[in-house]
């Protein structure tokens, strides 16, 4: 057991630059999706929350695009739009906007209609009930989506090296092509801690934002 | 001040896909530092009506007048800022404290922060929680009668024109609703601040209203005093809200005012003395602790301008309700 960890150690410690390459080429690619997803997710998700027609055929259309397996996107997108690092983002988005448009969509839906009708109630515009009111308290549910999100993006950028986009999974990849159980509990582990790293991050930051006190 | 702050002129409205109007052509004026209840049942159009004067809702006819403006050549953003509103359900925003939720408006109005500060305090002395210990406490922090303290300085911020108030003791334990109704009594009284109360407790209209709407089936039944409500009722609905309040309920309601005459004895510097404010139930008791054939009404300076004597009192519970006919 001691001499398979030493060997991952040993393995990083020779493989350094392509190792730490291929972390940062993973975080970049997650970041970068996760990101486009909020840009994309929190303001549609906001507005369906509005206006209910709309609602049905986002939400619907994004469910069923979510029934595709990520890899069958990946390989199936090959041919129109290509492959390296654009077209890996794209179809892993597919997965990502959805759970951050319905944590949006439910965390705007949940702010109580007499909080609403009080805010405009008492004349303030649409704008500041959208970010002194409706933003503050969906921003709970929010954050959970984009923590989720994140945690599932960074598992699913290992795909990603499918497509030539780069990252972790390439040394996941090696590994299982050339039967170097090393290099693929090195990739894995790696993964994993990321995903674990970044989780823990976002939980602290979703306790810094989101400071509804119950009691 | 007793210029008319809010004139209705055949107001009504009606809902999409609806075959009756919820309001219908009601014509009434609201003056400048008055407080109006509107007492009717649920469906009656009390609520609609009131929320037509905020542009909650909007107007299918008729027009309606704020301060002689026509409310839809207003700014309706502007227009609200000028007007309190409380609700039942008080709807505090959960993630401001005490002293934020009361900011919104004012800072929204780009006030000065210091200005800002002041007005929170003062508010919230006026509402009875103390400034230093509530201010930065959250609204799940505080009990219901608490959180309409607060919901009620919130909406006296930025020194509205006029008070909307939609049921907003309604949620409210009947002691700590009694309590508030007290203190919004002596809140109206020190700021003179006209107040439009909606209600469907015929208690609270007729205790809480110098002038009381009764609302019935979207139409204005009678726009009256408590005492004209319960003793001169316009018609047979009226009547028949009114009937149930027996003599003791409605020495609850009125005032000294209904039942006091000039003075003739106030040279007497012995006779038991009420404020013009007490309840005539109050009277009573100080009639029964004092046995006195007759007692000075006296106003805040403590000088006696009136005096209520027995009789009147009693002729008080001896009036027929002159709508009773309607009932054969």
């Amino acid at each position: 057991m001691y001499e398979f960890f030493y060997g991952i150690f040993e393995y990083i410690g020779s493989h350094r630059e392509t190792w730490l390459e291929a972390v940062r080429a993973h975080f970049f690619i997650s970041v970068t999706i996760l990101f486009a997803s909020v840009v994309i997710g929190v303001p549609t998700g906001a507005l369906c929350a509005k206006k209910p027609v709309l609602s049905s055929i986002v939400i619907n259309f994004f469910n069923i695009l979510k029934v595709i397996p990520s890899l069958a996107l990946l390989l199936l997108a090959l041919p129109v739009i290509g492959i390296g690092f654009w077209p890996a983002c794209f179809a892993l988005m597919v997965h990502s906007i959805p759970t951050i448009l319905i944590s949006s969509y439910t965390g705007m839906r949940q702010v109580e209609a007499a909080i609403l009708e009080s805010a405009v109630g008492m004349g303030l515009s649409p704008g500041e009930i959208f970010w002194k009111v409706e933003l503050p308290l969906a921003a709970p549910f929010i954050m959970t989506g984009v923590r989720t999100c994140a945690v599932d993006v960074i598992a699913t950028t290992t795909i990603a090296s499918y497509i030539g986009a780069g990252g972790l999974g390439e040394l996941v990849m090696f590994g299982i092509s050339f039967m170097n159980l090393t290099a693929v509990v090195t990739g894995g582990l790696t993964i994993a801690s990321l995903s674990l790293a970044v989780d823990a991050a976002f939980g602290l930051l979703q306790r810094r934002l989101c400071r509804i006190p119950v009691e | 001040m007793s210029d008319v702050v809010i004139a209705l002129n055949k107001a009504t409205k009606r809902f999409v896909g609806m075959k009756q109007n919820a309001v219908s052509e009601v014509t009434l004026d609201i003056d400048g530092g008055s407080f109006v209840t509107i007492l009717g049942t649920s469906g009656s159009g009390k609520t609609t009506l009131l929320k037509l004067v905020n542009r909650i809702h909007e107007l299918t006819a008729g027009e309606i007048l704020f301060n002689g403006q026509n409310i839809h050549e207003l700014k309706v953003e502007e227009y609200r800022k000028k007007i309190g509103y409380v609700i039942q359900q008080i709807g505090l925003f959960p993630h401001m404290t005490v002293a934020e939720n009361i900011a919104v408006v004012p800072e929204s109005l780009k006030w000065n922060k210091n200005t800002i500060e002041e007005r929170v305090d003062y508010l919230l002395e006026l509402v009875h929680l103390n400034p230093a210990y509530y201010r930065n406490r959250y609204p799940a922090q505080l009990s219901g009668g608490q959180q309409q303290r607060v919901g009620l300085a919130r909406a006296m911020a930025a020194e509205p024109g006029i008070m909307l108030m939609d049921e907003p003791f309604g949620a409210i334990d009947s002691i700590t609703r009694k309590i508030l109704q007290d203190e919004l009594l002596a809140i109206h009284k020190k700021l003179g601040k006209t107040i439009l109360f909606v209600t469907h407790d015929i208690h609270e209209a007729l205790k809480l209203g110098g002038k009381v709407i009764v609302m019935d089936d979207g139409k204005v039944q009678q726009y009256d005093t408590p005492y004209n409500i319960l003793f001169r009722p316009a018609n047979a609905f009226v009547s028949r809200l009114v009937a149930a309040e027996n003599t003791l309920e409605k020495l609850q309601v009125l005032r000294v005012g209904a039942v006091a005459s000039p003075a003739r004895h106030s040279d007497n510097p012995n006779i038991p003395r009420v404020n013009e404010a007490e309840t005539l139930s109050n009277v009573l008791a100080k009639f029964m602790e004092t046995g006195a054939p007759y007692l000075g009404v006296t106003d805040d300076s403590g000088r006696v301008n009136g005096e209520v004597s027995w009789d009147a009192l009693r002729s008080v519970a001896s009036l027929r309700n002159e709508g009773m006919e309607y009932y054969v």
